[in-house]
């Protein structure tokens, strides 16, 4: 399973990366492999607003559906036009595929996310 | 957590494991959409011992097995499909009666409800009285499904025989000194084969499988494929609290057969009207529509969904619902709730796979 350093993780498993006040947010590899083959995603708008924690979206596969978790309070600047007709993508690089960029309200809420070496041992403890 | 006899072999082909009705089962083996694929176009053998079997067996067992079966039962050698009625007329099971002999016969049910029919039986032996053998034997059965067009090609390698069964028969076969029972059944809209056996003689039948160029599939398939197949799931597409007439399963419920436990009941609820009917759905739109969700016209909750995919090859998504009549005819538009949106959808045929028709050589 892999988990870049120098991005953030959250409980729900989505990655944040953080560049001058922007935060690229995807679902982590481990979200991917246990959600199996992804066949749909819900987007929210540009400029919609998203609260730490809450739903912004969600994600489907064959099997099952996922609520897609903010993991900063802000409003949605960009939405990945790729990944809406290709949901797979999701599969084949969650890392390079991400899903929304988030204008970040207040970074020190980055400070509650996890780093990669303790996410790897959350996602261990998690199994 | 039970584990089947194959549980190190899915391991070892690193499956997804998943709970499943108190088993650890494959969810899939990599890819649900590939091993769906694979039984449409090829062949996939499925671990499904899970499955509980029951043996009755002895003077008066035709009469017990008659007693809590829906349908009428099969002549020796053949697998009947039907339902264990319970006392208000539901479906308490669905099951498959196979006659080995005059008074000998096995019932395959759901591995949800190995205990429930257990028990069902087992008061009725109380009370009817039965001096023959009823014995739970699902631990000392495999079970194997060989799936797909080139299932019987497949198989008959393998077991060295011709396989000349038609549907819904089976026969004993000797695979490695012991009995086997191949039937010609499955839950999969395909043709194929179900082969039951001891514990260590489906091991050696599923290595036999693993050198054959069939592909093994995982629950996740098995659902896709009976879903698209239009084969109903108990607990979805079957379930206690409406007749087995709403799932359309009426023609495995022979009427005539009266003492039949749950049967009055049953055509009971028949003669005052069947409200709602499983039918299909086809979405217009982006979403899934999953069990449980509700299908709408304007404020009226006109459906319930049982089953929904957004299979490879369909546009949108496609789902079962029993849907409240006349809401269940076809071309009839109304609105899927998912989440916190409406998404259209229109009543369609289903099934929505047919397996091709043979052609004439």
């Amino acid at each position: 399973m892999k988990a870049p350093k120098g991005i953030y993780y959250s409980e729900s498993h989505e990655w944040i990366k953080v560049e001058g006040g922007i935060g690229t947010v995807g679902i982590s590899d481990y979200a991917q492999d246990s959600l199996g083959e992804v066949v749909y995603i819900e987007l929210p708008e540009e400029g919609a607003p998203v609260t730490k924690g809450e739903e912004f979206g969600a994600i489907e596969s064959v099997k099952a559906a996922s609520d897609l978790n903010a993991p900063v309070t802000g409003v949605v600047s960009e939405v990945n036009p790729d990944i809406d007709g290709t949901p797979e993508l999701i599969n084949e690089d969650p890392y390079a595929n991400w899903i929304i960029k988030i204008e970040i309200e207040d970074e020190s809420e980055l400070e509650s996310l996890m780093d990669a070496d303790s996410y790897l041992t959350f996602c261990e403890t998690a199994e | 957590m039970k584990r089947t006899p194959l549980y190190d072999h899915h391991l070892f082909f690193d499956a997804r494991m998943v709970k499943f009705a108190g088993f650890e089962m494959p969810l899939h083996y990599g890819s649900i959409e590939d091993e769906h694929d694979a039984v449409r176009t090829n062949a996939g053998y499925f671990d499904v011992s899970h499955m509980g079997e029951f043996l009755i067996e002895g003077e008066g067992a035709t009469e017990l097995v008659d007693h809590v079966f829906s349908n009428t039962l099969p002549p020796v050698g053949k697998a009947t499909y039907g339902f264990i009625l319970e006392f208000k007329g539901g479906a308490l099971d669905d099951v498959l009666v196979y006659r080995f002999a005059k008074d000998k016969y096995c019932i395959v049910c759901n591995a949800s409800n190995i205990d429930k029919v257990n028990q069902h039986i087992g008061y009725r032996i109380l009370e009817q009285g039965f001096k023959g053998t009823f014995l739970d034997i699902s631990d000392n059965l495999g079970l194997v499904a060989v799936q797909g067009p080139n299932a019987h090609t497949i198989l008959k390698e393998v077991l060295n025989d011709d396989l000349d069964i038609k549907r819904f028969h089976f026969k004993n076969l000797i695979f490695h000194d012991e009995t086997i029972i191949v039937s010609r059944t499955g839950y999969t809209g395909e043709d194929g084969f179900e082969i039951y056996g001891p514990p260590k003689t489906i091991i050696k039948f599923w290595e036999k499988m693993a050198e054959t160029p069939a592909v093994p599939c995982g629950l996740g398939a098995r659902d896709t494929l009976r879903f698209e197949a239009g084969l109903p799931l108990y607990g979805e597409e079957i379930i206690s609290v409406l007749t087995p007439y709403s799932s359309n399963l009426g023609a495995f419920i022979d009427e005539s057969k009266l003492d039949t436990y749950g049967m009055r009941i049953v055509l009971e609820k028949k003669e005052k009207g069947t409200h709602s009917f499983l039918a299909g759905l086809e979405l217009q739109d982006k979403g899934i529509a999953r069990s449980g969700y509700g299908v709408y016209i304007g404020k009226e909750r006109v459906g319930e969904i049982t089953t929904g995919y957004k299979l490879k090859n369909y546009p949108f998504a496609k789902a079962l619902a029993f849907m409240r009549h006349p809401f269940d005819a076809i071309g009839t538009e109304v609105e899927v709730v998912i989440r916190d949106h409406r998404v259209k959808a229109v009543v369609i045929p289903y099934p929505f796979y047919q397996k091709p028709k043979k052609k004439k050589v």
